[in-house]
């Protein structure tokens, strides 16, 4: 790779860091508290690219026939080893151009639920007041999965997830005859960054069907049912209003 | 310098390698992508699959990258600003109690594997001990502050994981020196040649490194990521939960998984608590391997000391680090 293409690369990819941790773009791969090291990185990565331009623009006048690639044929490194850099525009098109959309349906569908046991064996604290009570989808599931004290039982709650439809061989055959339900209430949480997303998974009992990827605010009552005590267990929510909403500003939990 | 001269003076040492107007081919990419951007994208929501290994992609680029950046940052701060012949005086005169001092000092070097192929061959060049050097190549990767506070990220809760990839990481790269002192030929050896990196001042040096090291770096952090993506989204989850099941063929393929996926030592930690079904031991032997033995690091040290080294060296990491891991693993995880 020539100088001016290894400076142009790098300030292009600068930019595009700079670009997505500067909007809400940077949640759809990592998690918030990522923002000023991203910025900071786009902000090295521009400096670096600017000096690297200006030594170009600067060596342009004089003889200087030994750039970076022409003196890397004579260092015996193996075959053009900084061809190699051509694919960090890879990264660079799909940040700046395109961006693709934060892991939806497809990827909860995919993967377990995974319901941890909670940390300590000192029971749950009571539920906060309020009616409906907002909860996160990882908070209902751990109580309606491990609190055998029954603290869901008669309350309301609102819950923010996206639909994932349920796939046959995974529907649940004890649900009752009268009860329909066709889709899961999902979300993603991560631990680092989108390639470790882990699912929240519940079954939407009573709820009309929606297609895939629908943000929606939920409402409903725990009804018992799913499993308990089981980190793959799925629990239910009896259904009771549900709204459309746009995709929240941080789509993982 | 007209255009014609200009041409002629690229093409002239290295017909082949050349590249017609890398910067002209830059631009129509970019305008190509540019123009097409919405019916990329539309067609990539039709298949979900496809979609979702892309955002897997740019997240995995986009956690990594700052990892990175501050690798190069500050081995590119060390190359110029610390001189050779610091190491030299640093390190014993004995050649197997300079082995765990040369370790020691990886520690405190944040490159990533692909910086420290360098950095170790030009402290072959100036006369410290291959075995020393070599020491150091497998520890700085794999032990220095950014890998351990990355890991440290990665597995929240869990710190053993931290102190376990230490300690294995550690033992490993003091063995493959003192094997080395032992069997090891110095003619296996071609000692490297960094003289281009060496700008006409520090500043000039340190940024001539610290760029190449991240375009180099970055590029097969590039090549990692896909392979994650791809492997992400193409094998189904069942298939690994069962491979995952079995302690013995976990480990085994996280090994195999570490030399195939080349993902820099910055940023395998997210990638190995990625695989979440998998035991911890074989994450460990995951990250142990990931830094001393995968396919950009074979063509690297290929490249850079010659094939008779590579083909000895690292097959004898791979199984010293599986080992290794496995039995601290047992110990602490």
């Amino acid at each position: 790779m020539k100088r001016d293409v290894q400076a142009v690369l790098l300030i292009f990819l600068g930019t595009a860091l700079v670009r997505i941790s500067l909007t809400d773009l940077y949640l759809r791969y990592v998690k918030a508290a990522m923002q000023p090291f991203l910025i900071l990185t786009g902000i090295i990565l521009l400096v670096l690219g600017v000096w690297a331009l200006w030594d170009v623009i600067r060596d342009r006048g004089h003889e200087h026939p030994d750039d970076d690639l022409g003196a890397e044929a004579h260092d015996g490194h193996g075959h053009g080893q900084m061809r190699i850099a051509w694919l960090l525009m890879l990264p660079v098109l799909s940040i700046l151009l395109i961006a693709p959309p934060a892991l939806g349906a497809y990827s909860a569908e995919r993967g377990n639920s995974s319901v941890a046991a909670p940390a300590s064996d000192l029971g749950f604290d009571p539920l906060p007041t309020g009616d409906p009570v907002t909860m996160t989808l990882n908070e209902y599931a751990t109580r309606a999965v491990w609190d055998n004290l029954g603290s869901l039982e008669g309350r309301t709650f609102e819950l923010t997830g996206f639909v994932t439809p349920v796939p046959e061989a995974k529907m649940p055959k004890d649900l009752p005859a009268d009860a329909q339900a066709s889709w899961w209430l999902a979300r993603l949480s991560l631990a680092c960054c989108a390639a470790d997303a882990s699912a929240t998974k519940i079954l939407a009992v009573g709820a009309k069907p929606l297609p895939a990827n629908t943000w929606v605010k939920a409402t409903g009552r725990w009804i018992p049912g799913g499993g308990t005590e089981s980190a793959t267990a799925i629990p239910w929510l009896q259904i009771e209003s549900l709204e459309s909403i746009p995709q929240p500003k941080e789509p993982y939990e | 310098m007209t255009l014609t001269e200009e041409a002629t003076a690229a093409e002239a040492p290295e017909k082949e390698r050349w590249r017609p107007g890398g910067l002209e081919l830059f631009v129509v990419l970019l305008l190509v992508v540019a123009v097409f951007s919405q019916q990329i994208a539309s067609l990539a929501s039709n298949y979900p699959g496809v979609q979702a290994g892309a955002t897997i992609f740019v997240s995995i680029v986009v956690q990594a990258l700052p990892f990175l950046a501050l690798g190069v940052m500050l081995s590119g701060f060390i190359t110029a600003f610390v001189p050779p012949s610091f190491w030299r005086k640093a390190l014993p005169k004995n050649e197997a109690l300079a082995v765990p001092v040369a370790c020691a000092s990886g520690v405190v070097l944040p490159g990533c594997e692909c910086a420290s192929v360098p950095v170790s061959g030009g402290l072959m060049a100036r006369g410290v001990a291959p075995s020393a050097a070599l020491t150091f190549l497998l520890a700085a990767p794999a032990i220095n502050p950014v890998v351990l506070v990355s890991t440290y990220v990665a597995f929240p809760g869990q710190p053993e994981m931290t102190l376990a990839r230490f300690v294995a990481s550690f033992t490993t790269a003091v063995l493959m020196g003192w094997l080395w002192l032992r069997f090891g030929k110095t003619q296996w050896l071609r000692i490297p040649d960094r003289s281009h990196l060496v700008g006409d001042n520090k500043w000039h040096t340190f940024r001539l490194s610290a760029a190449h090291d991240f375009l180099h770096a970055g590029g097969f952090l590039v090549v990692g990521g896909l392979a994650a993506a791809v492997l992400n989204v193409a094998v189904p989850p069942s298939v690994l939960d069962s491979l995952a099941s079995n302690p013995l063929t976990a480990i085994l393929v996280m090994a195999v998984l570490a030399v195939v996926l080349c993902i820099c030592s910055e940023a395998d930690a997210f990638v190995a608590a990625s695989f979440s079904q998998f035991p911890m031991t074989s994450k460990l032997v995951f990250l142990v391997v990931g830094p001393m033995v995968d396919l950009k690091l074979v063509a690297l040290q290929g490249g850079t000391f010659g094939r008779r080294f590579v083909t000895r060296f690292a097959p004898a990491t791979f199984i010293v680090a599986t080992l290794t891991a496995c039995i601290v693993g047992w110990f602490l995880l």
